[in-house]
This record gives C-alpha cells, structure tokens and sequence, in this order.
C-alpha cells in the first residue's frame, strides 16, 4: 500500500477560483498593450530610418533659368558618390503637390515655384549631409535644404510616447495583478484559519504554510497568464489577417523582432513570478502576527 | 521540563485572565487541571502548546527561555507537545491515517517510515478498519481517538488534553484516562484539563486548579474508589 504525505492545506485553498480569469484579463491586456507599444515603435523607427536618408534641395529664382541650374547642381551631387539617387522633382509634380491646398487653377502655373531635388543618401549620417550641404553651398549658395529635422523630431516623440503608454499600462496591469493576489491569498488565509493555525501549533514552519499558498497561486497565475497570452496572440493574429494589406504598407517591414515577442511570451511567467514572490509575503507577513 | 514563573496572560488590551501562575511540569509527570468555566484553563492550556505570548512572567521549556527564544525556533518545540483538542480539530480533507500521520509529516519525517508506526497506533485505538474514512463519517468517540492518536503518533514529550471527557460518558471518560496513563508510562507528561473533579479524584495524580485567574497545586491525593 503507498500513501503520499498528507498535503497540510486541502488541494484547493482558494486562492479565489476567479483569479486565474483576473490574470488572463491583465494578462491579455498587458499583451496587446505591449505589442501595440512595439509595433508602433518599430514602425515609427522604420519611418525615422526612411526619412533619415531623404534630403530635398529646393532652388528658387527666375523660372527661365531654374531647369539649367538643376541639372547642374545634381550633376554636381552625382559626381560627390554620396547619393544613391538624385532625383530633380518634374514641375508638374512640384505643381501636383500645390493642388490639395490650392486647388487645380490655373493660377498655380502663374506662381514663382520652386525647383526642387530628391535626394537619397547612400548612409544617412551627420558626415555625409554635412558633405552636401557644403556642396550645395558652394554651387548654389541660395539654395536651402530640408533634411525632414521638424518631422523626424514629432516622429521620436511620438515612438517615445507609444513606449511610456505601453509601458505605464504594462506596469499598471503588474499593479492590479499584484493586488488581486495579496486578497485572494488573504482571502484564502482568512478561509482555511482554522486548519493553518493548527499546523502551526503542530510546528508547521511558516515557510511550509506559505509554499502551500505559493504554489497554487503560481498555477493559478501560470494558467490564467497563459490563456491571455493566447486569446491576446489569436485576436492580433486575427488584426494583421483581415487588416494585412493596408496595414503592410504603413507598418515596418518587421514590426515585430524576435527579442519583442520574447518578452511579450514572457509575461504569464511574469506573472508567475509576481504570484510567487506576493502569495509567500502575504502568507508569512500574516503568520508573523501568529506566536 | 517546564517552568512559568509569575507568569500573567490577556487577550489584547482585556483583563488578565492569567495571573501570577508559578508551576513546574517535571518529565513523565501526570496532573489534572481543573477549574469553572471561564476560570482560564484553556489560556494556561494556549500558553503550554505556545499557541499565546504570556504578558509577564517568564517561561522556560524545554530547557529554553521563550523570552529569548527567536520565533523561529519555536516550531521544534511545538513538534515535542501533543495536543488533544474539546473539539478534536481533525483535517476534514484528510482521511483518518493521514490526520494521525500529518504530526509526522510536519516533522519531515518520510511517509514510508511512519506508516507501520501510524497503522499500530490505529489498530491501539480501535480504528484499524477505518484508517482510510474521511473525518466527516466517525462518530464523536472514534473523533476522538484519532484526535488523541495524532496528539500521540511522534511520542511528545508532553501531552496536553482539553476537556477530552467532556462529549463521553463515565465509562469511557474512565478508559480515556487509563488510555493517557498508559501514554504517561511511556515517559510522556500529560496534563489534563478537565471540570469533572470526581473522575479525576478516582486517580492519584496532582491537581492544579485554577480560580480567579491564580492557580493552586495539591500535590499528590489520595486515590479515590474505582481508580
């Protein structure tokens, strides 16, 4: 006949039943916030790197003259290797880019518009735009440059602001999660108070009643973290299906890295780990009140 | 073995229920505590299985100073008392031979190396074709032995038992007593608390009775007829 050691608390001390459902609703919501949070950063970083290597050279002057001093300036850019491409801008373009605001009058052919020049960077580094802005300079000293610095600048924010906000939800969710746990364990104490003062008058260490507590917290934990992961990955799975073509052409190539998703798999064992450590301080903080 | 000196005890800010008690358990010894209801035999039974801090006075057992004492090391005094409780506190979500075992499990002791000493010990008290029921189907009385079992199963140093006559009749009270006087000649000391004077007085043992708080000792008595 083999018997196991008797278990010092019932199976189920009730670290409320509903908990596991708790943790799979933080769980689910930390998920999408934080793979929201790196999806919009990863993208915002792909725009960044994109604008980054995009210069436009603008020319203004007598409309007669400005197709010759064009060409001449991007032959000059051609000749420094600095650029992948030098794209003069046709003016009909310059004039297409006009209509949104202006409307298609006639008076837009009458304007003094701009020549302008794309530029695309072979490394978009400081070095290399200083290199060609001396050598627009030089050749046409009226000439500006607009190296996108106002746009770019609004673009980091705004990827610093996605960070904070899924960050603050992610900590906020840990919070909550933390919470939920010290009452359901406090609730649970509260419910077997008869049977963990008996073993503790028996000699039960507080260690052995806490572990007791601590382990199903954490399989509660692991099971409810592990659905919201679930339930969080179907529904962006679902998202990038039904919304893949017009999403693909906004998002970056590779939204998501694998050291992302790592982390963003993680979170049940977080919440694991958040179980253990807040049930165990919550059921020896409790038993210190006990001789 | 153990010691109080002018020890005082009360509930939070309450009145002391407890005072001045000055006492010595000496090993192997049997006493009777006796007193009315609410005279404080149950909170002088709190302070003997370390379930309650005294207020005052001092208490050393088991060679140890608790006034000192860490709380840590508290548990492995705890594992030398056995406890019979008026209301036998069983695990109702363990079975009969896990209860008796569970004193054991607590001490770390393996299950396979307690399991011969758990089944004898139920085949003692009577209960051998019940160690797998579940608490919930025993009668008051086979409660009890197993209440007493488990106080029993790591042979304690010192046995306490409160009001174990209380829910019995004459006869079996009586068979309970002798059952703890045979415990009593393993070595063990036993205190039993009780408020019925008559069947204590029918055994030769010491008697400590409470009464406003103060505890009075008589020594030795007389036996009584019947013991």
């Amino acid at each position: 006949m083999i018997r196991r050691s008797p278990p010092l608390l019932p199976r189920d001390v009730g670290v409320t039943r509903y908990m596991p459902w708790i943790v799979a609703i933080l769980t689910f919501l930390a998920a999408l916030s934080a793979s929201g949070g790196m999806l919009l950063f990863r993208t915002v970083d792909a725009w960044s790197d994109d604008l980054r290597s995009v210069l436009t050279v603008e020319l203004s002057g007598p409309r007669e003259s400005l197709p010759a001093r064009i060409d001449a300036l991007a032959g000059v850019l051609r000749q420094s290797g600095l650029a992948d491409s030098i794209q003069p801008v046709p003016a009909e373009d310059v004039v297409a880019l006009l209509q949104p605001w202006l409307g298609s009058t006639a008076v837009i052919g009458d304007l003094p518009l701009p020549g302008l020049i794309d530029i695309r960077l072979s490394r978009p580094d400081a070095e290399a735009i200083a290199q060609i802005r001396a050598l627009v300079a030089a050749t046409e000293p009226e000439a500006s440059i607009d190296d996108h610095g106002l746009w770019l600048g609004q673009l980091r924010r705004l990827a610093r602001a996605a960070q904070l906000l899924s960050l603050t939800v992610v900590l906020l969710v840990g919070l909550a999660t933390t919470l939920a746990i010290v009452f359901g364990t406090r609730a649970a104490l509260a419910a077997h108070r008869d049977i963990v003062e008996l073993v503790h008058i028996m000699g039960a260490r507080d260690g052995a009643i806490a572990g007791r507590f601590q382990r199903q917290a954490v399989a509660m934990a692991l099971r409810g973290g592990f659905v919201g992961l679930a339930l969080a990955v179907a529904l962006l799975f679902a998202l990038s299906y039904g919304m893949g073509p017009m999403l693909g052409t906004m998002l970056a190539a590779e939204p998501w890295r694998a050291g992302d998703l790592l982390l963003v798999s993680a979170l049940p064992l977080l919440a694991g780990l958040v179980a253990a450590v807040t049930a165990r301080w919550t059921v020896l903080r409790e038993l210190r009140n006990l001789y | 073995m153990i010691r109080f000196q002018n020890v005082g005890m009360r509930y939070g800010v309450g009145p002391e229920v407890l005072r001045d008690i000055s006492l010595h358990i000496e090993p192997g010894s049997f006493h009777f505590l006796h007193g009315d209801s609410g005279a404080g035999k149950s909170s002088l039974l709190k302070l003997l299985y370390l379930a309650h801090r005294p207020s005052r006075g001092s208490i050393s057992m088991f060679g140890e100073e608790l006034g000192t004492l860490p709380r840590s090391r508290l548990p492995a005094l705890r594992r030398r008392i056995g406890v019979v409780f008026q209301d036998f506190r069983l695990l109702n979500h363990l079975s009969v031979y896990e209860n008796v075992l569970l004193p054991l499990s607590i001490a770390g002791i393996d299950d396979s190396r307690a399991r011969t000493n758990v089944t004898e010990l139920l085949d003692w008290v009577g209960l051998r074709p019940r160690l797998d029921d579940m608490p919930q189907t025993l009668s008051g009385g086979e409660k009890q032995r197993t209440a007493i079992a488990r106080a029993v199963i790591s042979k304690p140093s010192l046995l306490l038992a409160d009001e174990p006559t209380g829910n019995v009749d004459e006869r079996i009270g009586f068979r309970l007593i002798r059952l703890f006087e045979e415990l009593h000649k393993t070595g063990t000391a036993v205190v039993v608390a009780t408020h019925d004077e008559a069947l204590a007085a029918r055994f030769p043992h010491p008697r400590m009775t409470l009464r406003d708080g103060g505890l009075n000792i008589e020594e030795r008595l007389s036996m009584a007829s019947g013991a």
